[in-house]
C-alpha cells in the first residue's frame, strides 16, 4: 500500500514563486525515504504538502489511499507527523511533557490516554528524568528527541523530518538516526527525511529522491541512485565519501572492476578484505 | 537676576516636557540611548578586567535569569503561589502608598532576608532589580529640580537642586525600590507555571496567560538570536573604536529590526507546527490546574497583609 503518493503536484506561491511542478512522488508503507537536494530545491514545500500545510495549487496528494483535502486535515495530521528543522519552531510549551501532550491534547483524547501517551513517547524517546524541564535549557540533541516525541505521540503511521541531523554533533546525530530505525522497525511507521547529509543517507534509506528546481530528478534504491555520479554532480550534490573514493581507485588507479561501489563503511570493509583476499 | 533667569530656564524646561507627548518620546529615547552606553561601558570593563569569555558571553546573550531553571526545594517555593500573588499585590500597593522613604527600607531587607532563607541566587536578584532602578533613577533625577527651597545650584547649566525635590526623589526611588523588590522576590520563588497556574485561578483570560506562557519561552531564544546577530556585527569591525557612535546606534537598530523580522518569521513557523499537530485555534494552548489551598497557607497570608497594613499605619503615624 502507498503510504504517500502525489499526482502532478504543483505549488506556487502568492509571490508567483513555483516551488514545485508536476510532482509524481510516491513511497510504500513501512519505507524509509530520503528527499536530497540542493538549497531551494522544493524539499520542504513538497513535506508541507504531506501534511496539509500546504495545499496544492495544481494536482493532488493521497495520504494512506485518502486524497487530502480542507475537510480531513484534522485525520491527516494525525496519520502523518512533521518534525521541523529548527526544535524551537517546535517545542512552544513551559515543559517537555507538556509539549508532547500538545498533540493529544487537540485530538480530544481522554486525560488518561494523554497521560500514557505521553509516557510512552517519553520512553522510546530515553527522554526520562528530562519531563519537568524548560525546552530552553535542553541541549539540541535532547531538544530533536522531544520534538520527536511530540510527533510520537500522536500515534502517526508517517513521521516527516525536515533535516533532523542538522546542527547536531555526529555522536548525537547518530543516536538520532539510531531512534528514526527503531521507531521504522519497531513501530512500522513509514518515515520521509529531507536531508543534504549523503553519508549518512546510505545508512538508512530504502529509496531516495533527487529534487531540483521543483522537479523530481529520479527515484530508486540508494545502489541506483548514487551510481549515477555525473548527474548528482550536476545538481550541486556528491557521492558518500567513501562511494568516492572507490570511484577514484577504480577510475585513477584502475584497482577493481565495473562492480558498483560500496556505500557505506561496512560495505567498503567487506570489499577491501575481499580484495586482500583474492590478493594471497 | 542671575536666579531669576535660571528660574525662567527651568520652567521652560519643564514646560517642554510636559507641553507635548513627544518630549516624552525623546526622554525614552533618551533613557535607552543611556541604557546602550551603559551596556558598552560595561563590557569594556569586563574587558579591562580580563575577566573570562564566558562571562563576557554572558552579558553580551543577554541571559536573563528568567531563563533559568527555577530552583524549588524551599519552603518559599512550596507557598501557594496563590496567596503569593495576593501578598505581593497588598504589599506593592502598601510601599506605593508609604509616605516616607526610611519604612520603605523594611520591605527591601524584608524581601532579601526571604531570597536567603529561599537558597536563591542574590547574584541573579540583585541583577533583576537593575532595570526597574535605573527607570527609577531617571525619575528621580527629574525630581531634583522641583520645589521651592534652593540647596545647590548645577555649575554652567544654573540649574537649581531644591530640598523638596531631593526628599521627593529618595521617597520615589524607596517606593520603587520596596515594590521592585517585592515582585522581584515573588518571580524568585514562584516558578513560572505556578504563577500562571495561579493568574487562572484569579480568573485571568486564557488567552492573556496563553500568550504571556509564550513571551516566557521565546525570550531566550530570541535572546540567542539577537547575540548571533550582534556576533555577526561585532565580528565585522561593527562595534570598534573607529565606528562613529551614531553608526554603533545604527547597527543597534539594525540587531532590532533584525529580531523583529525573524520573530514575526518564527511566529509564524510555530504556527505552523502547532497547526501541523492538530490545533485549530479554538481551544487553549495549555492547562492550568490549581490545588486547594491550604490552611496553613492561608493564615501565613493573612499575617503578610496585616503586617503590609501594620506599616502603613505606623508610616502614617497613627500606631
Amino acid at each position: 500500500m502507498k503510504a504517500i503518493e502525489t499526482i502532478n503536484l504543483s505549488h506556487t506561491y502568492p509571490d508567483g514563486t513555483k516551488a514545485i511542478g508536476n510532482i509524481n512522488f510516491n513511497v510504500e508503507k513501512g519505507k524509509n525515504i530520503a528527499i536530497l537536494g540542493p538549497n531551494g530545491a522544493g524539499k520542504s514545500t513538497l513535506l508541507h504538502h504531506f501534511n496539509g500545510l500546504l495545499m496544492p495549487t495544481s494536482g493532488k496528494v493521497n495520504v494512506l489511499g485518502q486524497e487530502v483535502t480542507k475537510q480531513n486535515l484534522d485525520e491527516i495530521r494525525q496519520k502523518v507527523g512533521l518534525v521541523f528543522q529548527d526544535p524551537d519552531d517546535q517545542l512552544f510549551a513551559r515543559s517537555v511533557a507538556l509539549d508532547i501532550a500538545f498533540g493529544p491534547t487537540n485530538l480530544k483524547l481522554s486525560k488518561a490516554e494523554i497521560a500514557q501517551r505521553v509516557n510512552w513517547a517519553i520512553e522510546v524517546t530515553d527522554l526520562k528524568g528530562l519531563e519537568n524541564k524548560s525546552p530552553s535549557n535542553l541541549s539540541g540533541g535532547q531538544k530533536r528527541r522531544a520534538s520527536i516525541a511530540g510527533v510520537l505521540a500522536m500515534k502517526p503511521e508517517i513521521i516527516i523530518l525536515d533535516e533532523p541531523m542538522s546542527n547536531l554533533d555526529p555522536k548525537t546525530s547518530s543516536k538520532v538516526l539510531k531512534l528514526l530505525m527503531q521507531l521504522n522497525k519497531e513501530l512500522g511507521l513509514t518515515l520521509i527525511i529531507a536531508t543534504h547529509d549523503v553519508d549518512l543517507v546510505p545508512l538508512f534509506a530504502d529509496e531516495i529522491c533527487i529534487l531540483n528546481k521543483g522537479q523530481i530528478l529520479m527515484q530508486g534504491p540508494p545502489q541506483e541512485i548514487f551510481s549515477q555520479a555525473e548527474l548528482l554532480r550536476s545538481v550541486d550534490l556528491r557521492l558518500p565519501r567513501i562511494t568516492h573514493l572507490f570511484e577514484i581507485l577504480n577510475k585513477e588507479d584502475s584497482l577493481r572492476g565495473d562492480k558498483q561501489y560500496p556505500l557505506t563503511i561496512g560495505e567498503a570493509r567487506r570489499e577491501i578484505l575481499e580484495m586482500l583476499e583474492n590478493k594471497k | 537676576m542671575g536666579n531669576c533667569r535660571s528660574a525662567r530656564r527651568k520652567s521652560r524646561l519643564f514646560e517642554w516636557l510636559q507641553g507635548d507627548p513627544v518630549n516624552g518620546i525623546l526622554m525614552t529615547l533618551a533613557f535607552f540611548s543611556f541604557l546602550i552606553i551603559g551596556r558598552n561601558l560595561k563590557l569594556w570593563q569586563m574587558n579591562k578586567r580580563g575577566k573570562s569569555a564566558q562571562m563576557q558571553a554572558e552579558v553580551e546573550e543577554g541571559k536573563s535569569s528568567l531563563a533559568e531553571e527555577p530552583k524549588t526545594g524551599s519552603v518559599l517555593h512550596r507557598f501557594d503561589a496563590r496567596i503569593k500573588f495576593i501578598c505581593a499585590i497588598v504589599a506593592v500597593f502598601g510601599a506605593v502608598a508609604l509616605t516616607h522613604s526610611e519604612f520603605a527600607v523594611i520591605p527591601i531587607i524584608v524581601c532579601v532576608v526571604l531570597v536567603i532563607f529561599a537558597r536563591a541566587s542574590l547574584k541573579s536578584y540583585f541583577k533583576r532589580l537593575l532595570y526597574p532602578l535605573s527607570i527609577a533613577l531617571v525619575v528621580a533625577v527629574v525630581q531634583l529640580f522641583t520645589g521651592t527651597t534652593v540647596v545647590a545650584t548645577i555649575p554652567y547649566l544654573g540649574w537649581h537642586i531644591y530640598s523638596q525635590g531631593i526628599a521627593f526623589a529618595i521617597l520615589i526611588f524607596a517606593r520603587v525600590l520596596a515594590a521592585a523588590s517585592i515582585l522581584n522576590l515573588l518571580i524568585t520563588i514562584t516558578p513560572m507555571e505556578t504563577l500562571m497556574d495561579s493568574l487562572s485561578w484569579f480568573r485571568v483570560p486564557s488567552v492573556i496567560l496563553d500568550t504571556m506562557m509564550l513571551m516566557y519561552r521565546y525570550i531566550s531564544v530570541v535572546s540567542e538570536e539577537k547575540a548571533r546577530i550582534y556576533k555577526a556585527q561585532e565580528s565585522r569591525c561593527g562595534y570598534t573604536k573607529s565606528v562613529s557612535v551614531v553608526r554603533k546606534l545604527g547597527n543597534y537598530g539594525t540587531v532590532g529590526g533584525m529580531l523583529l523580522v525573524k520573530s514575526f518569521d518564527r511566529a509564524l513557523k510555530v504556527g505552523d507546527a502547532m497547526v501541523s499537530r492538530g490545533y485549530t485555534g479554538t481551544s487553549s494552548l495549555f492547562s492550568y490546574s490549581t490545588k486547594k489551598m491550604a490552611k496553613k497557607d492561608i493564615a501565613i497570608g493573612v499575617i503578610v497583609v496585616l503586617a503590609v497594613v501594620a506599616l502603613l499605619l505606623a508610616d502614617l503615624g497613627i500606631i
